[in-house]
């Protein structure tokens, strides 16, 4: 808000604003106070969960928040379940049947999963399984309490699209690291033992080659999150994103401030788990 | 001697770097894409922001190959120069991001202390946020338009230079060379400049040719949803944006500058992916 050039009370008011709205704007929002006394002020109201008000709808942020979060969650966590099963079983299947056509075909679309932009994406789907085949429903959201078929029927396309980047991260990295771990004397120890190939990949292998990829993991929650903002735009799914871009276009700075540190919030959380997760798979990591 | 060992070295990478014939393709691909950028007001059939009202919304023909849009202007045209934009956005945004995550990363790691204390934790706070979404807060404040998209790509781009410099110093400063250049009389400046930037490079390089393509899909996510670069100016993103209002009727102003983002972002990685393989000393001999 400091960044503003001008009287961030004025900017969000518009030129046609008077200088009475304005004075009651900053009195306000405590621009009238000191930098530290505001920056305080804020700090204290945000820790309460008061970010203050829209200045466009005048409702309370917590309350737009509220509303949007748990469409953005409820996406954003089947993408992230999606993301981990197909991704790591395709590395597991890479490292396992390395050089095999699949193995190439598989690494070409992961390649390809990093590269493509997720709205092109969107609304490629939008247009094939939407508007030519007409399988799919093209637009919006429905709460899965409400009707939990066509929640999850609407829900197919933008969860596919804001997954295809995590599947193809933790695919790369399971492969990579899965090759490194089977080339050790524990595994061949293992199968020389007359254990199962799936118990040796399952039991012996995986666990040690999934530190490097919960890590990736731990990364990949905040392209999940920024990849919502554009998925939500594009299936126009009244979620934390489009909560973010409409407020941005409206110059709503309080709800735009408030939306990222909140996600910045979750993302940190989310990374505090993924370290917790490091002494759950090697028991030499241990937090005192 | 020493120049005969550099010269090896440099057609060591660059063997290594091409020896895979994917690596070959992206990057003849790429040297197509900085070929159109250069010479696109040649290549470009029609002006790009130029609209004509008599043929809105066309069909591709031999006339306007990829068809035209909702102001008549020739597709094709707007690709090409796209193009410019999409690389100048990538390279530079990286450059940025570079060059500010690099100097904090190479301050922080050679005086350590309190100085990298602020500095890291600084970067920690930074790297909490998403990028696209760091970046569509700076720009929504900054405003649209290349110098601001700049500033707002090279600020949300920057933690992985300074915590990877960093983390390469620490081991770096501690080597036998620093030693001597210090009792020489060597300066801070010139030991962070001449030693310890030339020696942490190469890694670096390979984060700066992979996040080009990172850069360019950032740039046109964010001039999709309108906050980045805005119209007329043609960028692959507002152009798959505009395209996607017209799209029973004409999907290809969508689905070219969207292929056109693939194949150049695509292509960049791979390039990236084949100088990591020559430059990451943990590949070496495996190739």
């Amino acid at each position: 808000m400091h960044m503003l050039p001008g009287d961030p009370a004025g900017v969000m008011l518009g030129e046609t604003a008077t200088k009475e709205q304005i004075a009651d704007l900053r009195r306000e929002l405590w621009l009238d106070r000191p930098f530290v006394v505001q920056y305080l002020h804020w700090v204290d109201n945000a820790i309460h969960g008061d970010f203050g008000k829209s200045s466009i709808t005048r409702e309370y942020i917590k309350d737009l928040i509220f509303r949007s979060l748990p469409v953005t969650f409820y996406l954003a966590s089947m993408a992230l379940v999606l993301s981990v099963s197909l991704g790591i079983l395709a590395g597991i299947y890479c490292a396992v049947r390395r050089g095999s056509v699949l193995d190439s075909v598989i690494s070409v679309v992961s390649n390809a999963g990093l590269a493509v932009p997720i709205f092109w994406l969107g609304i490629l789907g939008i247009y094939t399984f939407g508007l030519r085949l007409g399988w799919l429903p093209i637009q919006g959201y429905v709460s899965p309490t409400v009707h939990l078929s066509e929640s999850l029927q609407k829900a197919v396309m933008p969860v596919i699209c804001l997954s295809i980047h995590g599947i193809a991260v933790l695919a790369r990295q399971t492969r990579s690291s899965m090759l490194e771990v089977i080339n050790q004397d524990y595994i061949r120890t293992a199968k020389a033992k007359g254990l199962k190939n799936r118990v040796v990949v399952f039991k012996h292998a995986l666990k040690n080659a999934l530190i490097p990829t919960v890590t990736m993991l731990g990364l990949q929650l905040r392209h999940l999150v920024g990849g919502s903002v554009l998925v939500e735009t594009v299936f126009s799914i009244p979620g934390m994103g489009q909560l973010i871009v409409n407020s941005a276009f409206n110059r709503d700075y309080l709800v735009v401030q408030a939306g990222v540190l909140l996600i910045a919030v979750v993302v940190c959380f989310a990374n505090l788990l993924v370290d917790i997760s490091y002494s759950w798979l090697d028991p030499r990591v241990r937090y005192d | 001697m020493i120049k005969g060992n550099r010269e090896s070295e440099v057609r060591r990478i660059a063997r290594v770097t091409f020896s895979r014939p994917i690596v070959i393709v992206s990057a003849v691909m790429v040297g197509i894409c900085v070929l159109t950028a250069s010479f696109a007001p040649l290549l470009a059939p029609y002006p790009p922001n130029e609209p004509n009202f008599t043929e809105l919304l066309q069909q591709p023909s031999r006339k306007h190959l990829l068809g035209t849009d909702e102001l008549g202007r020739d597709l094709l045209s707007r690709i090409i120069y796209g193009s410019r934009i999409s690389l100048l956005v990538g390279v530079f945004a990286v450059l940025i991001a570079g060059m500010l995550g690099m100097s904090l990363g190479l301050v922080a790691g050679y005086f350590g202390g309190w100085i990298e204390t602020v500095i890291m934790r600084f970067i920690d706070a930074v790297m909490a946020f998403p990028p696209i979404l760091l970046a569509l807060a700076i720009a929504t404040m900054l405003g649209g338009g290349l110098r601001n998209v700049l500033i707002a790509l090279g600020m949300a781009m920057l933690p992985p230079y300074c915590r990877l410099m960093c983390g390469q110093l620490i081991s770096l400063k501690q080597r036998d060379y620093i030693t001597p250049a210090r009792i020489l009389g060597a300066s801070n400046l010139r030991i962070m400049a001449r030693h310890l930037l030339v020696n942490a490079f190469p890694p670096m390089l390979v984060l700066l040719t992979i996040n080009i393509g990172t850069a360019i899909l950032s740039e046109s996510s964010l001039s999709f949803l309108g906050i980045g670069i805005l119209p007329p100016t043609a960028t692959w993103g507002n152009m798959v944006s505009g395209g996607y209002k017209h799209l029973l009727r004409n999907p290809i102003l969508s689905f070219a500058p969207g292929g056109a983002i693939l194949l150049v972002v695509l292509s960049l990685n791979i390039l990236g992916d084949g100088l990591r393989d020559a430059l990451d000393p943990r590949l070496r001999g495996r190739i």
